[in-house]
């Protein structure tokens, strides 16, 4: 499956956000990413920004803001199935201290009650890390105990490109 | 360090299963690579280099010992002979002069631990020869007073055929320490690994090259004058296993040569090691006929160390060669797999004692690793003490001929080591849940 800008435009949370958290993917990479080295996307791709989604539903219902991933976008195939794939910026992770098994299930789970049922969400979770840290943080994470499960998938942002949008 | 000649660097090609490495020793390096893509190899390979280096005049005293062993042999029966005895036959208990220094050279024949050579020990013989023949002569006078000393000529011939083959071969060793040939490397390299020699090997310290194949001496180290391999930490204490174990427990055995002005250094160390990791301390207790390594807990208690956890005999061999100086900045520690036998939490503390001994002694490390914790901390924590230019890693890649690894030099980026490591994690997910 690969990224479908349609699907992304039309799932129900822009409508409940009146679109505010559409965003380029290179808008959201750029707040996570202080050494700018991976902006390697064209400025039209548009995604979904989910930490300003759930500010805006939070804001909305007077309550405060869920852990939620970074981003999500739509995706379909040539059988015009849809999904939805959630992303997680981790660029600024000098090493792997900081990860969390609890803290990214949290994640998940404020992701997936924030975007509802109207699309399934993809049962493989990105977790996308800097070039020269991707091999370790993915050890990480498997050797985590309880172990992560191996949908939470680590990739580098080449990586991402090429297999969901080239 | 970090000029643009490294301190060592090591050149082999076709060499067991190294296909081809360009290795830099300038700090602390290390090596990962499947089984079998000849870690260890390296770590024998430059172990033997370097205590051949370092040890050049000791290995060929060592060898001339063993060529003069059967004229011990001979020189021992005559002594006993000329030994004066009492009416029972037996020898009458006097011990002069001329038989201390008699035994004294009949210990330095038959120790494993000699002195080099010189010609002071040849100068001595020589002498000791004479008083026994001189002796000898003397007894056989005195019991066959009406032919004197001219029962028979053979004595004299059997004198002067010692005297000729100590002397040739205490002059082929002098010959040998001044031209330091690479036979003696090669010999012992054979010997070790029942190969033949590398397709290619050069090893240079800074831009001076020590050995190629093509040489014809070893030329001596500027970087480094002792060597310590440990393959593992169950070597102490044990002894007349092989080669490499002996060595480690001869350097564990040595009485404390710190210079007092490097005493600090050292003892920060140590403590850091009795009082932050293992609770407690080794000691080496000497006596005559034995050697015995004890482990005090901080509570008090004392065992026998080779009874202890292999974690603690692990850093307990650190803690004795610093106690005992035998790690300094002109120290090549080499360590297989020092990962092994250790909880993870005390891989990070053994990963930090040896970014430590770089960082403030200067010992130059070689490691092969299997682990991703060691290679992690090895990385992050020379990078927190500042010295991570002077960490090399690198990764043995196999090539497309069978059993054949070429080592990647990576630098500081230890991501291929993890995509590595990680087909293990591929595994569990591929055979488990």
């Amino acid at each position: 499956m690969k990224y479908c800008e349609q699907t992304t435009r039309g799932h129900e949370i822009n409508q409940r956000t009146n679109g505010a958290c559409l965003s380029s993917i290179n808008e959201v990479i750029e707040k996570d990413d202080s050494t700018k080295t991976n902006l390697i996307f064209e400025r039209d791709v548009i995604v979904i920004n989910l930490d300003e989604a759930e500010k805006v539903i939070s804001r909305g219902q007077q309550c405060k803001p869920s852990k939620s991933m970074d981003i999500c976008f739509g995706l379909t195939n040539k059988e015009f199935n849809l999904s939805i794939l959630l992303v997680e910026f981790r660029f600024n992770y000098r090493n792997m201290k900081n990860l969390d098994k609890s803290e990214l299930d949290g994640k998940l789970q404020g992701s997936k009650k924030l975007l509802g049922e109207s699309i399934s969400i993809k049962d493989e979770y990105i977790f996308i890390f800097q070039k020269g840290l991707q091999q370790q943080a993915k050890s990480r994470l498997q050797r985590m105990n309880p172990r992560v499960p191996s949908n939470y998938v680590v990739m580098n942002i080449y990586e991402l490109k090429n297999k969901y949008f080239d | 360090m970090n000029d643009e000649e490294p301190t060592m660097r090591v050149k082999i090609e076709g060499f067991r299963a190294i296909g081809s490495a360009d290795l830099i020793i300038d700090g602390i390096t290390l090596v990962a690579g499947e089984n079998g893509c000849g870690k260890s190899t390296l770590s024998k390979l430059l172990y033997f280099l370097y205590k051949t280096v370092s040890n050049y005049d000791l290995l060929v005293s060592q060898a001339a010992w063993w060529e003069l062993k059967n004229i011990c042999y001979h020189l021992e029966r005559l002594f006993d002979f000329t030994l004066p005895r009492g009416l029972s036959g037996k020898r009458d208990g006097i011990e002069d002069d001329t038989t201390r220094e008699f035994n004294e050279i009949l210990r330095s024949f038959k120790s494993k631990d000699q002195k080099v050579l010189s010609e002071e020990e040849l100068n001595k013989i020589m002498l000791l020869l004479e008083k026994l023949e001189i002796s000898r002569l003397k007894r056989i006078g005195r019991e066959f007073p009406e032919i004197g000393g001219n029962i028979d000529e053979e004595p004299d011939k059997l004198f002067q055929k010692f005297r000729e083959q100590i002397v040739s071969t205490f002059k082929e060793a002098f010959g040998k320490m001044q031209s330091r040939p690479a036979s003696l490397f090669w010999n012992g390299l054979k010997k070790i690994f029942n190969e033949n020699k590398p397709t290619n090997f050069e090893v240079y310290e800074h831009k001076d090259q020590i050995i190629s194949l093509n040489s014809i001496e070893l030329s001596s180290s500027l970087s480094v004058d002792n060597t310590v391999y440990i393959d593992t930490p169950m070597a102490i204490g044990i002894e007349r296993e092989n080669e490499y174990w002996d060595d480690l427990n001869e350097l564990l055995k040595t009485k404390d040569k710190t210079p007092l002005f490097q005493e600090n250094k050292y003892s920060n160390l140590s403590d850091l090691i009795s009082k932050e990791i293992i609770q407690g301390e080794v000691s080496l207790k000497n006596d005559v006929l034995s050697h015995k390594f004890s482990f005090q807990r901080a509570d008090g208690k004392t065992f026998d160390l080779l009874e202890c956890a292999t974690g603690i005999k692990s850093f307990s061999i650190l803690q004795i060669l610093l106690n005992n100086g035998s790690l300094t900045n002109r120290t090549l520690l080499i360590i297989d797999e020092p990962e092994s036998n250790l909880h993870p939490q005390w891989i990070i503390e053994y990963a930090r004692v040896l970014v430590l001994l770089h960082k403030h002694i200067g010992v130059k490390i070689f490691l092969a690793s299997h682990n991703p914790d060691m290679v992690s901390a090895i990385k992050y924590i020379s990078e927190k003490q500042g010295i991570q230019n002077n960490v090399n890693f690198y990764l043995a890649e196999k090539t497309n001929k069978e059993y054949s690894y070429n080592y990647k030099h990576l630098k500081q980026d230890i991501e291929p080591i993890f995509a590595s490591f990680n087909i293990a994690i591929d595994r569990i997910n591929e055979y488990g849940v």
